[in-house]
């Protein structure tokens, strides 16, 4: 058995998800993006528009290059979702969970981290495995300049 | 002379009263304290509830982590997280955290570490030096504290770390 994670990050932080859980990947376009209440919530995806889910609190400028890259489509539920990204990094397998770590205790049962499945620890890094049923209640202020 | 030979012996009764209260007596009951320093003062946990003390490496933070955190750190394979007990205890922060120290503490299952700026000491106190906390005392810190005692002529505030992980809970739930 084995388990496999695309690693990503947004803005400085790293993340993973889970490979089987990707829908498709695509080049982000700030053009598909729909502004609502001057917060881009939501993005074009051919006939179709899909929820984003912005995993930075830090203020997001568009015309910054070195912001979103690419877009990676998961479906929740029975809805598509989409996350932007900066990069993505690698696909990585693990053959045992020697290097994924549980969520602390303090934090199972409370909304704070509950958008964790667990972690991924290697080389000193956490990096969080995303709950793709519970992301959208992060829920994070991510500010846009225009 | 007379009067020389009572203010000698005030002193030397003085003299004994310190040394007095520096003696711990075998059948006295004493508590294990780890005293550090956060923001220039003196505080301390009780020792049965420290489960470890390392020093500051690195620490992860991820998004929507509340303020009253610092981040996420590796313990033994285990990932735990580390409170900002500054501003916990309503205490100037400032944003050079490495070469701190990281107190674990432990209450029931849960494990949290605690950012410190230094780790003094570790010591058994007699029960009766711990007095019980100042009126004057900051609400905030108020509701953390279980007393006080000196420890080299320096003040030390004793906190309860079920009381911090009682309120960490309390906040966590929002």
């Amino acid at each position: 058995m084995s388990y496999s994670f695309l690693i990503f990050s947004v803005f400085n932080s790293k993340f993973a998800i889970s490979s089987e859980q990707i829908y498709r990947i695509e080049r982000f376009d700030v053009e598909n993006v729909e502004y609502k209440d001057s917060h881009p919530s939501f993005y074009r995806v051919g006939d179709y528009v899909i929820s984003l889910d912005w995993l930075t609190d830090s203020e997001i400028n568009f015309d910054d290059p070195a912001n979103f890259s690419r877009l990676i489509l998961y479906r929740s539920s029975t809805k598509i979702r989409g996350i932007p990204v900066t990069d993505l990094h690698k696909v990585e397998s693990f053959y045992d969970v020697s290097k994924i770590s549980s969520v602390p205790k303090f934090f199972r049962g409370r909304p704070v981290l509950n958008w964790v499945h667990a972690f991924i620890t290697a080389n000193g890094q956490i990096i969080p495995i995303l709950n793709l049923e519970t992301l959208a209640s992060l829920n994070l202020s991510a500010q846009v300049s225009q | 002379m007379a009067k020389n030979q009572n203010l000698d012996d005030l002193i030397s009764r003085l003299e004994e009263k310190e040394k007095e209260a520096s003696i711990i007596y075998a059948d006295e009951e004493t508590e294990q304290v780890v005293i550090f320093e956060l923001g220039g003062s003196l505080f301390a946990f009780p020792g049965k509830q420290v489960f470890e003390i390392t020093t500051f490496e690195s620490i992860t933070t991820v998004p929507g982590l509340p303020s009253y955190f610092s981040g996420l750190i590796t313990l033994r394979g285990a990932v735990e997280a580390v409170v900002n007990l500054k501003y916990l205890l309503n205490l100037p922060s400032d944003s050079q955290i490495y070469g701190t120290r990281i107190i674990f503490l432990k209450s029931d299952d849960h494990v949290l570490g605690g950012l410190a700026d230094l780790v003094f000491d570790v010591i058994a106190i007699p029960r009766s030096n711990i007095h019980p906390p100042l009126q004057t005392l900051d609400e905030i810190k108020a509701e953390f504290v279980i007393g006080d005692f000196e420890y080299k002529e320096k003040q030390v505030v004793f906190l309860s770390i079920t009381k911090i992980f009682s309120k960490i809970a309390e906040l966590s739930k929002a």
